[in-house]
């Protein structure tokens, strides 16, 4: 009796540890047949009063009303004419969140139905909620309870899975500008590369709050950047901080920034809905208040939040970020990482000067669309302002109330052409506007076009890296990260004599503006000499790296790589792995 | 041979020896940031709790100077209170402008029915499989109160109601009420000493935490049942059992118990009882070495259903054997050597050893006795550890072992 009861109980338990396991969704289910009558007119899609168009290749949405009509109207006018685009776009985010092994999944999935949901349920603003609640309803699916988990997941697991992309941004004001403000923003994540693709430039007309206008992706209700009516612009960029600075126990920080660009109509109103909510990640927040001709960085933790102001002393009316923190107080909780922050400030801090006085949209998408060097004769080929994890480029001015967003999204998006669109003739009129102008794209020169190659190259295989890189070291020998990159794709494909080769003219003949390049040449390159067996010259670039000056505290890997090298012999296995040799 | 080395000379000296050896007391980690005063008070996190609760149990407010143990008294208080995430829980001070401190007190309320999804999962599992199950509402007004409702089934049924209510300054009120049918029985199992009773215990404690590291309160407990010992016929008992109880964690943790007890029935004596436990923990570099001392005493005339009860994993251990031992008299000693590994693992080893003193007819043959085990504490994104232990009893008893988490595991 004994034994069936403990049986049981040991089946429930099971059932109870493995039922929030992904069941499959029933994707590609006609949408609901909802109060909302969708029809084209003139390449406009008409929901009531809300919209959704393109110029071009920019798709652009208005969402109107209450909170579950504009959660209806995402469903229908942005994800259901292209429903099987969006939901393989959906399920890459689920992936994201749920990667791993069966019982790491499964734990994932019971800690995220039975922890992670519920508290952000909490602690998430009930009119959020209800806009999920509107985009489930208006799926038809009849699992509505399920898709809104779901689709909070999705808005939450860049907290969840503390997923660390880079970003750049800076806003410059008064004199420094030709009118009175503007805010340049670069949104940097390899990971989302394809759903970059699908961005929508969305207008909200709450029933609360300020209108507002975001750059953002299909089904998310949080934002990472926007402007508000008031001339409020909110942008985002990650910081990593230390393991207890960090918390799922919050409010998702896409949904805060919402609630922030939504009712914050000042600075200081930003300030207050920012400290006054439970953070999950560490942030640097820009905000930009056109009314006040200012912009602070907030550097924020899960716990922890400061104000960084522009320089005043030395009269500078501009500020920037990258993904590091700059104030004393707040540095003491980074976490050590290597984003290239530091070259990427330098760059921003150069550029910001070179165009000051009379800075114009033209030349702040310039400033987006810096590739690292300013000598056409020594190019580097860096990843820099823009860089190959860049997906989205916008340019605010809230003076005017205009955005200017690069299309069509997704990788080398910064190099595109930007559409300019008043924001202030959406919310006034309600209809779909035409834009108040472009920047072309980039010129595709052949310099461009071979740093356009470099940064494809450096989000693909090995393979595809050296057929890529190949020709551009041949065409430009002096170029110091190419062969950085080659060099180390030739060592994990086992071509360790043409890495060696590679890797050596990289830090012999080359200039390499970020020195954290410098340090992994030297750290392959002792890998690859250990390889072969030549021990005295892995020890001299082990040591090599290791003095190297960085710019920033950088990631433990490289540093580790040359310490444990100067110990033990390394050696690079047929995956490409680098392992310590067998004595 | 085993006899000789759990020989109490032998058990005394080394248990004191570890208990008192001398170390630098670790300071609690604060924020440096005494004398400064408080700006602003900001609570976050509290989406069922309502703030003026949470306000009620800081010992602070705005413009008062910031002393650095108010961090580890808030901290104590809040999770005292037993409905806030355990590991998001924080107090950090903030510097502002013009020398103030902004204070920010994380209390992340929880699910209703649960702190965490995993602990909610394994101590239930453990509780269904022993037959009884106990559910908390974790302060479903938001005003400080949880409630509890539990029941047991098999041979001893049992319902009980409770409350932890969070008053202010540190106060709590406590409360409970079950209705039982027990029957239980103790060493030696060939010839129980046993009893049987049918009725209810109540009791309302009043606590405070004064300090970070010191806690006191008073207890009045009452249980008024139908008593039947070793066999005989039942007898009506009404105990009216009151006292103190103080608790400090400095280098050496502590806990007292005082009590007196007088039945209204008028069936059984009155009698005095103390209580006491003693733990020291010692650093060994990255591991640990855990001490504890239990030592209780009360008078010979308290019935068998009143007397301690020490052995298994209970809160008297004697890990190896069953939760069976009863006296008038107990001493017994825990040693816990904990082996950190990386990634949040440790290795436990252990060894408990002890005895009961009783004057029953039948259990007057007690001895020492001692149990060892072995342990494995594994780290769990909720911030503590499962921990799994494996003992045997070395001079009796048998192999016993329990799956358990608790944030001092």
């Amino acid at each position: 009796m004994a034994g069936i009861k403990k049986t049981v109980l040991f089946l429930i338990i099971l059932q109870l540890l493995f039922f929030p396991l992904e069941t499959k969704a029933r994707q590609g289910q006609p949408p609901g047949e909802g109060e909302f009558v969708v029809h084209e007119e003139d390449g406009v899609l008409w929901a009531g009063k809300s919209w959704s168009t393109r110029i071009g290749d920019l798709r652009l949405a208005y969402f109107t009303g209450s909170p579950e009509e504009i959660g209806a109207q995402m469903f229908h006018l942005v994800i259901a004419p292209e429903f099987e685009k969006m939901m393989e776009s959906f399920a890459i985010i689920k992936e994201q969140g749920l990667r791993g092994g069966f019982f790491k999944r499964a734990f994932k999935s019971f800690y995220a139905k039975f922890k992670f949901i519920p508290t952000f349920k909490r602690l998430i603003p009930r009119e959020y909620l209800r806009e999920l609640e509107g985009f489930a309803r208006a799926t038809g699916d009849p699992r509505t309870g399920k898709l809104v988990d779901d689709l909070l997941m999705s808005n939450a697991w860049q907290d969840v899975s503390l997923v660390y992309g880079g970003c750049s941004f800076f806003a410059a004001w008064e004199e420094s500008t030709e009118n009175g403000m503007l805010v340049g923003r670069n949104l940097d994540y390899t990971g989302l590369g394809q759903l970059a693709e699908l961005q929508s430039v969305n207008f909200y007309e709450p029933e609360n709050g300020y209108r507002f206008v975001t750059v953002n992706y299909p089904s998310m209700v949080g934002i990472m950047h926007g402007m508000n009516e008031k001339g409020i612009v909110i942008a985002k960029a990650y910081s990593t901080v230390v393991p207890e600075e960090a918390t799922v126990d919050g409010v998702p920080f896409t949904i805060m920034l919402r609630q922030a660009l939504q009712y914050g109509g000042s600075i200081d109103e930003v300030i207050e809905i920012i400290k006054n909510t439970p953070r999950t990640v560490g942030l640097n927040i820009l905000v930009a208040d056109a009314a006040r001709r200012e912009a602070v960085v907030l550097e924020v933790s899960a716990n922890r939040m400061t104000v960084r102001h522009a320089d005043r002393n030395s009269g500078v009316n501009y500020i920037y970020g990258a993904n590091r923190f700059l104030t004393p107080y707040l540095k003491e909780y980074q976490k050590t990482g290597w984003l290239s922050s530091a070259f990427r400030e330098d760059r921003l801090e150069q550029l910001m000067s070179a165009f000051l006085n009379d800075l114009k949209v033209e030349d702040a998408v310039r400033i987006l669309r810096d590739k690292g060097a300013e000598d056409p004769d020594s190019p580097v080929f860096l990843p820099s302002i823009q860089n190959y994890a860049t997906i989205a480029s916008m340019v605010f001015d809230p003076v005017r109330l205009e955005i200017w967003v690069s299309a069509p999204g997704g990788f080398l998006t910064t190099d595109q052409v930007f559409t300019g669109i008043s924001a202030a003739e959406v919310w006034q009129t309600g209809q779909p506007p035409s834009p108040v102008g472009y920047i072309p794209g980039t010129e595709t020169t052949p310099m461009v076009r071979a740093w356009q190659q470099v940064m494809t190259a450096a989000g693909s295989s090995l393979q595809r890296q050296k057929e890529l890189l190949t020709p551009v070291v041949k065409q430009y020998p002096a170029a110091g990260f190419p062969l950085c990159l080659l060099g180390a794709a030739c060592l994990r494909t086992g071509e360790l004599q043409a890495g060696l080769n590679y890797l050596e003219q990289c830090v012999v003949r080359t200039d390499l503006p970020d020195p954290y390049y410098l340090l992994v040449a030297h750290a392959w390159l002792g890998v690859g000499y250990d390889s072969l067996g030549h021990r005295e010259k892995a020890l001299q670039h082990y040591q090599a790296g290791l003095d190297v000056e960085l710019l920033e505290d950088v990631d433990p890997l490289f540093p580790q790589i040359c310490r444990v090298g100067l110990r033990t012999p390394l050696f690079i296995n047929e995956k490409g792995q680098i392992h310590k040799a067998h004595r | 041979m085993k006899r000789i080395l759990l020989s109490p000379f032998l058990f005394v000296v080394v248990t004191v020896i570890s208990l008192f050896s001398i170390s630098i007391p670790t300071n609690a980690t604060g924020v440096a940031a005494g004398g400064a005063r408080i700006g602003e008070i900001i609570i976050l996190g509290n989406s069922r709790t309502s703030e003026e609760v949470i306000q009620k149990q800081l010992p602070f407010s705005v413009g008062d100077y910031w002393r650095d143990e108010y961090l580890d008294l808030t901290l104590t208080r809040l999770k005292a209170m037993n409905c806030f995430d355990p590991i998001s829980l924080r107090v950090i001070t903030e510097p502002l402008p013009g020398g103030i401190l902004r204070v920010v007190v994380r209390a992340s309320d929880t699910h209703i029915l649960y702190l965490d999804p995993l602990e909610f999962f394994i101590l239930n599992t453990q509780n269904l499989l022993s037959n009884y199950y106990i559910q908390t509402f974790y302060n479903p007004f938001g005003t400080g109160l949880n409630l509890t409702v539990g029941g047991g089934w098999g041979a001893n049924p049992r319902i009980s109601l409770g409350f932890n209510q969070a008053l202010a300054n540190g106060w709590f009120l406590k409360g409970n009420v079950q209705w039982s049918e027990l029957s239980r029985q103790f060493y030696p199992f060939n010839d129980p000493p046993k009893f049987c009773i049918t009725g209810f215990n109540t009791s309302v404690s009043l606590l405070r935490y004064a300090h970070a590291d010191c806690e006191y309160g008073l207890i009045l407990n009452y249980g008024p049942v139908q008593v039947a010992l070793d066999g005989a016929e039942h007898q009506s008992q009404a105990y009216i059992n009151f006292g103190p109880d103080f608790m400090w964690c400095r280098w050496l943790e502590g806990q007292l118990s005082l009590r007196y007890a007088l039945d209204l029935a008028g069936n059984f004596p009155a009698y005095p009882a103390v209580s006491a436990v003693f733990l020291r923990r010692q650093p060994l570099g990255k591991n640990e070495l855990l001490t504890t001392l239990y030592a209780g005493q009360m008078a010979k005339a308290a019935p068998l259903n009143r007397r301690f009860v020490t052995g298994g994993f209970g809160a008297v251990p004697l890990r190896g054997f069953s939760a069976a031992f009863t006296g008038h008299t107990y001493l017994n000693a825990s040693f816990e050597y904990r082996h950190t590994f990386a990634g949040n693992r440790w290795l436990l080893a252990f060894v408990d050893c002890g005895r009961a003193w009783s004057d029953h007819e039948k259990a007057t043959g007690y001895d020492w006795e001692a149990g060892a085990g072995v342990g494995l504490a594994l780290g769990t994104p909720l911030g503590y550890p499962v921990r799994f232990d494996l003992a045997h009893g070395l001079t009796g008893g048998g192999l016993t072992w329990r799956i358990w988490m608790d944030m001092d595991f």
